[in-house]
């Protein structure tokens, strides 16, 4: 007994052993065998270098070739064990959930109108959204004039606008199939829908003739006359009712009404606060509506049912005389009856709002 | 305030109180004390106010924390009102009353079991009145220490508590343990006499002694109350709360024999005469005699056994209204049994004393080893009076009387002593002997009225009267018979996988029958004693290892080194060590612990005291034991009944086993609640979890895993050995695998299946929503676009994502109510274990109600930032509750099939 104590404790560093105190040869579950001779059996408590040793040949016990306390045999036993249960888990939980996407329809979301999430309390309610958006964390458009800088520093707004308005400059498969909407009755329309058919929308149905908004004019960045693309959120189903009268339009637009304007939505542009008003000279809408002052998306392209290549309608706001070096808060609001506008800064239900800096 | 009374003259002190040291104070005097000074007990001012106790259960560590986050919360909600004005958004502000009133209901719900459970801690108090011995008008009373007043003259014992500050009058060998009042550790002398101005130090001054309790976590502390107020049903006192759990975990009881495992009565059991053995009959009316009550030799015997026994009933009216058996005695243990005895088959013996006046007495001592006595006889017959008026009865060490006999007493004739008799006497001694009985010799002689006539003054210093050839009248054994429950108990014990050792000061002769009858040594095993005396060998011969047995004399224990002690207790399971002092108890309580066990002492006498203290657990017995050994004790057994260690053994286990499974309740649900988090950060899946939600979880996690504390116990509960509490421990690897693997894996399938059913139906299928966190999560990106090519504002988008997230927290809630059900056992099957707990079954009812109302009821909803969720997105959920009942089924199952098979070493916890 003491020899062996002896040895121990002069080898004890470069020795394999789990010290164990007498205590635990009578657990109940992990009987301590007197036939282990990877366990020394020390009386009395343990000491710090006890306990690193045990860790260290917890960890990696060369002479058993145990790793965390268990052989390769074991680790392997265990591991199976895992294995098995987890890869059963998941194919399990993988086919539930592959069958359960199988069963979705591909075109149509299972959840529609005010069953889904996307409804408030009083129903569906679009928002608008803009482009060109270089940021996913910010609505700044921000650019320097090519004058200061001597280079165009606009190249990646422009690419941003054009990558989102490429659809509607391609004429691939679909585009043989679209309908001129504003030449069909309103009630066969929908017919056309179902089948999938939508739309034609030109990049020339916004303005007839030379736009300032294009892109051989840089969308007017260079010239610190920024246009910016407004669009209002496809959603599925969704049909406009837009103002039938004047009494029914709210009053920031009223006086711009025009009886041409019961088959639009009506979009406009404007300086969210009263001192972005002051400096923001003038807006110009350029829309199918072909009103300066407003824009208008024709009801004719609702309701959206995910039609192949469906050409989403804009309306393009150019802010033609704005004050440099000043961040200006604009908002873009969409009129129609079913529309609803909140005052909440952070609910942009029904309205978009985005800065413009020109340096 | 300024004590002079330890410097006063006994006698003015005295006359300060009004007392007398022999009378006491008289009654009314007592009464008009009582009534000007109140109860003799701590006033309860130190006790802290309830508002404050309120106020720690509401600022706790983890309280505090909750307090911080939802001040944070307010500060943030003020900041935005400041920026935005009415435009700012109320999150904040409902996050922040959401934790205060999580603070606030836990707080005062911990708060209000905390009470409940300090109530009945003291009301465990006065289950055990501490009592005084008073002298009040003349007379000895027990009264309650309460009543004690100034000017009572107190009498103290060895192990008794000081009942109040008291002066000392008279003492002998007085010491006190001060060890609360100064940290003296040693115990003081005290004496009658002044030595100090001091109160503290003086001599003559002894201190009233107070004892400290502590407290425990909430949970912990209900637990604990609970099963210390299902003990104390059972006649099972705690005194320290955290013995319930010890108790459970004890591997090794050691029990004192007197007054522990027996009744610590010595009752006539045997005796010889004529020839033969018989039992002697302790029954009330004699229903059970064996012999016939007229035959000369048993009368001659009784005779005998009346008169030479100075035992005596004492006279008080109330103690000789009780039967025979419980009267209380003057006297020696043994002659108070004869006393028993014979009042029991002859009867007044009393009268019968008076009637043979005793005119000389040898008292008992250790020399002699005897006792005698010479009575002055009364007759009818005048003829033999006056021939031969004196008896001599003699009783004594059945050796020591049988050399003093030249004759014997058999069947109403005397027979010389020859070798047959001597043979015959020998071996119904030995018979008697081997039974654990202590034998008793008796004699007697008529003296003749030559030597000793009428009026003879008989001498006991100078013996003039014959001490030899007298006649030899037979045998009586005693025995101090076992309590009626403990062979059950013990062997309830042993099925439980804990050792019982016997410690006591007897003789290894009475304790060795004593404890085969107990079950201390079962019937079939021997000890090297018995091995030798069956093969016929001398014990040096037999291997000790073949013994399994043992009785170890306290001599052999002191000659034993501490090594030897070990190997004693490994190789040996049933161990009797007899003759022990207090130091060698102690040293066979150090032994056991130094084999890792848990070491329970139960003892009755102020010589466990140190064994008591020195083991992990000590008990006490109510009734026989000590003040000192109730005070030292962790728990005591209010009707000295030793079956009660066993419900507390079990009580312990249930303890331990319901923390484990409230536990491993509690562990289960984090893996579903990390699911999300970590599918948020690595895989940019939107958060299927919310805060406001797993705070909530975690409230019905806590609640559900106090109800598991009421679970009762596993049918194995007492089958199966001692948990080794170094090994062990209530949360260990198997466990946390176990509750974050298997069960939290299918938790987390069910609620993220849900989640993605959800996102799917409402256009987002889950391959769009991979890497899609940070535009998800973007303020500024208003038109998010879906599989369905459709786009969502923030607002919409976030809209659909708190409904995802209120369906995976009743996913969550759902399998976690399987959860519990399975948590309810641990190797049983759940269809054994039954749903009896109530409380467990009202939480299940109450969890769903909650989740109901709060996902159905809109403002409820708003604030926890909870949506109405459709019933069938409880389906994925409840299927998973269902494997989860048949994953644990299966497994528990196999457990049972293949005890200590690999399954059970890897998930077994």
């Amino acid at each position: 007994m003491n020899s062996n104590e002896e040895t121990f404790e002069n080898t004890f560093l470069s020795n394999l052993y789990i010290v164990r105190p007498r205590t635990l040869l009578r657990s109940p579950l992990y009987p301590i065998k007197d036939n282990r001779d990877d366990i020394y059996i020390k009386d009395g408590s343990l000491t710090g270098l006890d306990y690193l040793s045990n860790i260290r040949n917890y960890l990696w016990n060369r002479e058993t070739k145990r790793f965390c306390a268990r052989d390769g045999l074991e680790w392997a036993k265990f591991g199976c064990c895992y294995f098995i249960y987890l890869f059963t888990l998941g194919i399990l939980f993988s086919a539930l959930v592959i069958i359960y996407m199988l069963l979705l329809d591909k075109k149509t979301p299972r959840r529609l109108g005010n069953d889904s999430a996307i409804a408030f309390d009083g129903g569906i309610n679009p928002g608008l959204g803009f482009r060109p958006q270089l940021y996913m964390d910010r609505s700044i458009i921000k650019w320097r004039s090519s004058r200061k800088l001597g280079r165009e520093s606009t190249g990646e707004i422009i690419d941003n606008i054009q990558e989102w308005g490429k659809l509607h400059t391609v004429k691939d498969q679909f585009y043989q199939q679209m309908i001129d909407c504003a030449t069909i009755p309103r009630h066969l329309l929908i017919n056309y829908f179902r089948q999938g058919l939508s739309c034609m929308f030109f990049v020339t149905d916004v303005k007839p003739g030379p736009n300032p908004c294009s892109k051989p004019k840089s969308f007017g960045y260079n010239k610190g006359r920024p246009c910016v693309l407004i669009k209002l959120n496809r959603i599925f189903g969704w049909i406009p009712e837009p103002y039938q009268s004047k009494e029914e339009v709210p009053i920031e637009i009223r006086h711009l009404w025009q009886p041409i304007m019961k088959n639009f939505i009506l979009i406009k542009c404007f300086g969210q606060y009263p001192t972005d008003q002051d400096l923001i000279y003038q807006v110009d809408h350029i829309s199918i509506l072909g009103n300066k002052a407003i824009g208008g998306i024709p009801t004719y392209y609702y309701p959206f049912l995910n039609q192949p290549g469906y050409r989403q309608p804009y309306v393009w706001a150019q802010f033609i005389k704005i004050e440099s070096n000043v961040l200006l808060n604009i908002i873009c609001r969409a009129y129609a009856r079913n529309i609803r506008h909140s005052t909440d800064i952070e609910d942009m239900t029904g309205a978009v709002h985005f800065e413009i800096f020109f340096e | 305030m300024e004590i002079d009374d330890h410097k006063l003259d006994l006698v003015d002190l005295y006359q300060r109180y009004n007392t007398d040291p022999k009378r006491g104070l008289s009654y009314s005097e007592a009464q008009k004390a009582f009534n000007r000074d109140g109860p003799n007990a701590l006033s309860s001012s130190k006790t802290k106010p309830e508002w404050i106790k309120f106020c720690r259960h509401m600022f706790g560590y983890f309280e505090f924390l909750l307090w911080i986050g939802a001040i944070l919360c307010f500060i943030t909600h003020g900041f935005e009102v400041v920026t935005y004005h009415e435009d700012a958004s109320s999150d904040n502000l409902w996050l922040g009353i959401a934790l205060i009133v999580i603070v606030i209901v836990t707080g005062s719900f911990s708060y209000f079991q905390d009470a409940k459970c300090s109530r009945i801690v003291d009301s465990f108090k006065s289950m055990v009145p501490p009592q005084a011995l008073i002298i009040r008008d003349g007379e000895l009373t027990n009264i309650r220490t309460e009543e004690l007043v100034v000017g009572d003259i107190v009498t103290i014992k060895f192990g008794d508590r000081v009942p109040a500050d008291i002066r000392i009058l008279e003492s002998h060998g007085f010491k006190v343990d001060n060890s609360f009042l100064t940290g003296e550790s040693e115990p003081q002398s005290r004496s009658p006499e002044f030595t100090n101005d001091n109160v503290l130090e003086t001599k003559n001054l002894a201190f009233f002694s107070t004892f400290a309790t502590d407290g425990f976590p909430a949970t912990v502390t209900i637990c604990l109350t609970l099963t210390a107020k299902r003990l104390a049903k059972k006649n099972c006192l705690v005194k320290n709360l955290e013995a319930v759990e010890t108790l459970g975990s004890t591997s090794i009881i050691c029990a004192d024999k007197i007054g522990t495992l027996t009744q610590n009565r010595m009752t006539v059991a045997h005796m010889w005469f004529d020839n033969q053995i018989v039992e002697a009959d302790t029954s009330e009316y004699q229903q059970n005699a064996t012999y016939n009550g007229t035959i000369p030799g048993w009368l001659a015997l009784t005779r005998c056994a009346i008169l030479c026994n100075r035992a005596d009933f004492k006279q008080d009216p109330e103690n000789l209204a009780q039967p025979v058996l419980q009267r209380q005695c003057y006297g020696d243990e043994s002659e108070a049994a004869l006393l028993k005895c014979v009042e029991l088959s002859i009867g007044n013996v009393i009268n019968f004393r008076e009637i043979n006046r005793k005119v000389c007495e040898i008292p008992f001592n250790s020399t002699n080893k005897y006792q005698v006595s010479i009575h002055e006889v009364y007759t009818d017959n005048n003829s033999e009076v006056d021939s031969r008026p004196y008896l001599l009865v003699m009783k004594g060490a059945p050796e020591h009387i049988l050399e003093r006999c030249s004759s014997i007493y058999i069947d109403g004739t005397d027979v010389e002593i020859n070798d047959y008799w001597r043979n015959a006497f020998n071996q119904a001694y030995m018979k008697l002997g081997s039974l654990g009985e202590r034998v008793l010799g008796f004699c007697d002689l008529r003296l003749s009225s030559d030597d000793h006539p009428k009026g003879y003054q008989f001498n006991e210093e100078q013996v003039n009267f014959p001490l030899d050839n007298l006649r030899f009248l037979g045998l009586m054994s005693m025995i101090d018979p076992l309590r009626v429950a403990v062979p059950e108990a013990i062997a309830k014990c042993r099925s439980a996988g804990i050792k019982v050792i016997m410690v006591t000061g007897d003789h290894p002769i009475t304790a060795k029958p004593i404890s085969r009858a107990a079950g201390i040594i079962s019937q079939d095993t021997e000890t090297v004693e018995d091995i030798a005396e069956r093969a016929g060998v001398s014990l040096e011969e037999v291997n000790p290892r073949d013994a399994k047995a043992c009785v170890i004399h306290g001599n052999d224990l002191k000659a034993m080194s501490p090594a030897e002690i070990d190997a004693l207790l490994e190789n040996h399971p049933e161990i009797v060590f007899a003759r022990t002092s207090p130091q060698q108890k102690i040293t066979v309580v150090e032994g056991c612990k130094r084999q890792g066990a848990i070491v329970a002492m139960i003892g009755d006498g102020v010589n466990d005291l140190p064994a008591m203290k020195k083991a992990d657990i000590g008990i006490a017995m109510g009734i026989t034991g000590s003040d000192m050994n109730r005070e030292v004790a962790d728990m005591v057994l209010l009707d000295d009944n030793f079956a009660s260690i066993v419900t507390g053994v079990e009580q312990g286990r249930l303890i331990f086993d319901n923390l484990k499974k409230s536990i491993a309740y509690m562990l289960t649900s984090n893996i579903p609640k990390m699911t999300p988090f970590l599918m948020y950060f690595l895989m940019g899946i939107p958060l299927a979890l919310g805060t406001s939600t797993i705070l909530f979880i975690d409230l019905l996690t806590i609640i559900s895993a106090i109800s598991l504390v009421y679970e009762e116990a596993e049918t194995d509960i007492m089958k199966k050995p001692p948990r080794n509490p170094k090994h062990d421990r209530l949360v260990n690897k198997r466990l946390i695998l176990m509750t974050h693997g298997p069960i939290g894996f299918i938790q987390a399938a069910a609620g993220l299946f849900t989640y993605f059913s959800i996102m799917a139906e409402n256009g987002f299928l889950p391959s769009r929503l991979f890497g899609l966190r940070k535009s998800w999560e973007s303020k500024y990106v208003n038109d998010l676009q879906d599989s369905y090519n459709r786009e969502w504002t923030y607002e919409q988008r976030k809209q659909l994502e708190f409904t995802c997230q209120s369906a995976f927290f009743i996913a969550i809630v759902i399998c976690q109510w399987a959860v519990l059900i399975i948590c309810k056992t641990r190797r049983n099957s759940i269809l054994e274990q039954g749903m009896k707990n109530r409380i467990l079954n009202g939480v299940l009812i109450f969890e769903i109600i909650l989740v109901a109302i709060v996902s159905y009821m809109p403002c409820l909803g708003t604030a926890l930032n909870i949506y109405p969720v459709k019933f069938r997105w409880w389906l994925p959920a409840l299927f998973s509750a269902f494997l989860i009942l048949i994953y644990d089924e299966v497994r528990k199952h196999l457990i049972r099939q293949h005890p200590g098979g690999w399954l059970e070493r890897q998930t077994y916890f």
